[in-house]
């Protein structure tokens, strides 16, 4: 129990939402929700549809045909670029892995680690290292600082605890990507909200602003 | 092609997101008067067996986070919810008389629609005698009557028609949405009860924001 309202946020790379998800939350962080503290956690998409027994949307043609189309729209309505990789989906295990690396061991970079937009809106291949190294190296100091959080990536523990936060998830209810639990300042009571579509909800429960969609041109 | 934007709203009374969808959008339409809306009735569970889709109810998981998520909705905006104890019940009937009220008693057909007989008070919408009690307030003694037009082949093809139709479009689920904008010929889909900020951006109109629903409520008192 805290006297703060907390979010945690558990994401996937991989997922389209969860890209907006963590964009729109930071923004609201940075602006009118500036005394939650807000914790962002990697975790394992695949994992979670093995354990929660779902499958990703686009197994329903539909819902992907569809899902191309409220992406651009939440795009545009949102300010945030998005252009559909080419290659999708890819394994995004060691992103997730490095970005846990950079969250213990360069932890002020870590937020813009994770902004950074190579999958979600410049169509590059993140299962590759050499793209993950392109993207990080002018936010940690250079290819070689990335190269060795790639390396500590690899340790059991980081696996292990990706493998944590995962079930973690799984076992308070989580079903996909992005999944957000919210405490009220002062009750350890624990609600979910999947989606990047529940800013608007949780703001009138925290009882704080919700500026809208767009917030790209309100900072 | 019309000089004026449009929103075809597909609904089957069995959906949760729809009946809270179908209430946003009511208090939301207080402010898009230039909006031409048509509420088709669609039966959810043949949108689902035609592109082969599942019910989130069938997930645990996605069940529980439904309800609660309605809850948290409905304390937001005052819409009253309850999880129903039955759930599912079969809705064919009560939407086939709300296909035969949209043609014969168009004028009572939105008030028909805008009950709470299941999402609120758990009444089980599949017996006729629920639908008779529910609609006769509306519609009068002409309710049996139209209960009875719902068996008619001619009704059962339109509503057939009309999930073939959301499902041609691309509906997947529950409430969908097909909205074009004004002076325009196509038509763009949004699926669910929470992209209503969204189509308000896309067709350049108000959103004032679900918040406003108890003010604004109360303020009409």
């Amino acid at each position: 129990m805290t006297a703060r309202h907390s979010i945690t946020c558990y994401y996937d790379v991989v997922s389209p939402y969860s890209y907006f998800g963590v964009l729109l939350l930071n923004k609201l962080k940075a602006t009118h929700w500036a005394n939650v503290d807000v914790e962002l956690k990697p975790f394992f998409l695949h994992g979670i549809m093995q354990g929660s027994g779902n499958q990703p949307p686009a197994t329903v043609a539909a819902k992907g045909k569809y899902m191309f189309g409220d992406l651009i729209q939440v795009s545009k309505v949102s300010g945030l670029p998005l252009k559909f990789p080419s290659n999708f989906p890819v394994m995004t295990v060691g992103a997730m892995r490095l970005l846990l690396a950079v969250q213990r061991h360069a932890s002020d970079k870590y937020i813009q680690c994770i902004e950074k937009d190579e999958y979600w809106a410049k169509d590059k291949n993140i299962s590759e290292p050499e793209v993950l190294i392109a993207a990080l190296a002018p936010i940690l100091g250079g290819a070689d600082k990335v190269q060795q959080l790639l390396k500590l990536s690899t340790d059991k523990e980081i696996k292990q605890a990706l493998t944590n936060n995962t079930n973690e998830a799984l076992e308070k209810g989580a079903f996909g990507a992005p999944t957000f639990f919210v405490k009220k300042a002062g009750s350890n009571k624990e609600m979910m909200f999947f989606g990047s579509d529940r800013f608007e909800v949780m703001a009138a429960l925290l009882e704080l602003p919700y500026p809208g969609i767009n917030m790209s041109s309100k900072l | 092609m019309s000089s004026r934007a449009s929103i075809i709203f597909y609904y089957d009374l069995i959906s949760p997101y729809t009946y809270m969808g179908f209430k946003v959008f009511k208090q939301l339409r207080q402010q898009w008067p230039g909006v031409d809306v048509t509420l088709k009735p669609v039966l959810l569970g043949g949108i689902m067996a035609a592109v082969n889709n599942k019910p989130l109810f069938e997930f645990p998981s996605k069940r529980n986070h439904m309800i609660a998520d309605l809850r948290r909705t409905s304390d937001l905006t005052g819409i009253p919810f309850r999880f129903p104890v039955q759930f599912p019940v079969s809705t064919v009937l009560a939407m086939r008389v709300l296909t035969v009220i949209k043609i014969h008693e168009t004028d009572k057909y939105e008030n028909c629609i805008d009950k709470d007989e299941y999402f609120m008070h758990g009444r089980n919408i599949s017996q006729s005698e629920v639908i008779v009690t529910a609609l006769a307030p509306i519609v009068g003694g002409k309710v049996r009557n139209m209960i009875q037009l719902a068996a008619d082949p001619e009704i059962k093809k339109i509503f057939k028609d009309n999930t073939d139709e959301a499902v041609a479009k691309g509906a997947f689920g529950a409430p969908t949405l097909l909205v074009k904008q004004a002076g325009s010929d196509q038509e763009h889909l949004f699926f669910g009860s929470d992209r209503f900020e969204s189509i308000a951006g896309f067709l350049s109109i108000p959103y004032p924001g679900l918040a406003s629903f108890k003010s604004s409520n109360s303020a009409k008192l």
